[in-house]
């Protein structure tokens, strides 16, 4: 089967199984999905242009030196892996 | 969040396959495979090679920004913005460990239920998972983890638990919550008020501050499967 049919079954599977195959939910996520694939130029904007999370909403955060950095959940559940540069050298963020 | 480079070389990623339900990624420098659970690389040119943690945390944005007012935020793409709202409903599904394990878990260690969220704490050779469950009960845990004395704090209001080494200038130190919310924290020893990130506000050790450790989130089912030898954390209540 091609790559793309593969990676979207995939998806199917996990998300199946996080929250219980069958229900309707499970279903429209599925037919919803985004490309499950790499973010290789993540553009980071300052928080006061955040318009996109709520207080509630989980994150990955990084800080170095005076830096910090987040990576929201919903996003990066979206795409597996964003790669990043760090001062210190490339890293992957994944969930 | 791990180091995206070995033998001085970057590495960038795509996601694979599924192993033991657990993510398996590919690099494209040298088509290795990667099991995410232990950021290892499980075949081809780099089989066995390790890639290191890179120190994160799992919050809230409340929590975040209010820690880093100024801190950047990865900008979603379009199309990934709209469905964001869908995935947070799925990832907070996910938190309160239940139903069974997913399709192609091992679920060789039945400790815990296998969809348990565990807050795992690898120092040298060991390892040992804090079940989020406990955790939010305990809120403060004095523990020792590969002979390290360490301590984990857990916020309820956002969620979010850090780890520290509760060593400092040689002295072991021990906490207990100073009040509900677990921000605050006191040590037995001095008496100083602490907050949830490892540095003393007030009090004799003031200003000093705490190692961080890495705590890595993860559902009981995968930790356990590629950790087999893992501590399980049980509170002595």
């Amino acid at each position: 089967m091609t790559r793309k049919l593969f990676r979207s079954m995939m998806i199917a599977v996990v998300v199946a199984g996080a929250i219980g195959s069958g229900s309707v939910f499970a279903q429209n996520t599925i037919r919803q999905m985004m490309p499950y694939t790499t973010v290789d130029h993540p553009q980071f904007v300052p928080a006061s242009q955040v318009t996109f999370l709520s207080d509630n909403d989980l994150l990955i955060g990084i800080t170095h030196g005076d830096a910090a950095k987040a990576y929201p959940a919903a996003d990066l559940a979206q795409h597996g892996v964003v790669q990043d540069q760090m001062a210190d050298g490339p890293i992957a963020i994944t969930w | 969040m791990f180091r995206a480079e070995a033998n001085g070389r970057a590495l960038h990623f795509d996601t694979d396959s599924v192993v033991g339900a657990n993510e398996v990624f590919k690099d494209r420098e040298t088509g290795s495979h990667w099991q995410q659970s232990v950021s290892t690389a499980t075949s081809g040119p780099l089989k066995g090679t390790h890639l290191a943690l890179y120190p994160f945390l799992l919050t809230t944005w409340g929590e975040w920004r209010k820690q880093h007012p100024d801190t950047l935020v990865l900008k979603p793409e379009l199309g990934y913005r709209e469905r964001m709202a869908g995935m947070n409903k799925v990832i907070n599904q996910g938190l309160f460990g239940n139903g069974p394990a997913p399709h192609g878990a091992f679920g060789h260690d039945t400790r815990l239920h296998p969809r348990e969220t565990i807050l795992g704490l690898e120092v040298g050779e060991e390892a040992t998972a804090f079940p989020l469950s406990v955790l939010r009960t305990v809120r403060v845990v004095n523990d020792k983890v590969g002979g390290t004395p360490v301590l984990i704090v857990h916020q309820p209001a956002s969620d979010t638990t850090t780890a520290f080494d509760a060593r400092l200038d040689g002295r072991v130190l021990r906490f207990r919550a100073a009040d509900q919310e677990a921000d605050r924290l006191v040590d037995v020893e001095t008496n100083s008020s602490w907050n949830a990130y490892g540095l003393c506000v007030s009090g004799r050790l003031k200003g000093s501050q705490l190692q961080a450790l890495i705590l890595e989130p993860e559902f009981w089912f995968a930790w356990s499967e590629f950790h087999p030898k893992t501590n399980v954390y049980r509170s002595a209540r």
